[in-house]
């Protein structure tokens, strides 16, 4: 996986096949131990923010409307959210996100370390064959 | 005698070291390191002394696409 994520060279029928690291785009992080305020201001434009823990692993996901007052942001998050390798091929996590109408994955290492975020659009994109429309 | 290596040491063994998937076939056939050979772990012990050669560092590895 961290071979993948680097770039590294495969070989295989799959190893030209696009992944979902090819779609993978920032997302805003925020530590556990802020309040919901502070990690409103981190988001910016987004909708939500990645919870992460000091060692970086995801703990949960916060939404922008509930980020709000001086709680800590583990009273309004959600906590233990559904991830994804980057290694996955690109079109299996888009037929996947269609079939559970989820419109993003969130991407981690195997041990839960933050990637970043694919959404369903860019996954598609990616798996759609060069000539189609 | 084994050791736990990281991702540079593998990069800086590719082209001399015997890399091995422990994977089953399709898992390989799908991707795989440049010149890894496949030899499914429950094969191991049968097929490595007759595959690998015994003078040249032997790299095994899975992975985890999950």
């Amino acid at each position: 996986m961290d071979w993948m994520i680097n770039g590294l060279p495969l070989e295989g029928d799959a190893a030209g096949a696009p992944r979902a690291i090819d779609a993978v785009s920032a997302i805003p992080a925020c530590q556990f131990d802020v309040t919901l305020s502070e990690a409103r201001a981190a988001m910016e434009s987004h909708t939500g923010c990645v919870v992460v823990n000091d060692s970086g692993i995801v703990v949960g996901l916060l939404r922008a409307p509930d980020a709000d007052g001086r709680q800590p942001v583990t009273e309004a998050m959600r906590p233990g959210p559904a991830t994804f390798r980057p290694g996955v091929a690109a079109d299996e996590l888009a037929q996947h996100l269609r079939e559970h109408d989820l419109d993003h994955a969130l991407l981690t290492t195997a041990e839960g370390r933050l990637v970043g975020v694919a959404t369903r659009p860019a996954l598609e994109s990616l798996a759609r064959p060069p000539d189609a429309n | 005698m084994p050791a736990f290596i990281d991702r540079d040491a593998v990069q800086a063994m590719l082209g001399w070291a015997q890399l091995v998937e422990v994977l089953e076939p399709d898992s390989y056939r799908q991707v795989h390191l440049p010149g890894a050979l496949n030899i499914p772990l429950h094969e191991l012990d049968r097929r490595g002394p007759l595959e690998l050669r015994t003078n040249v560092p032997v790299v095994a590895y899975c992975h985890d696409l999950a």
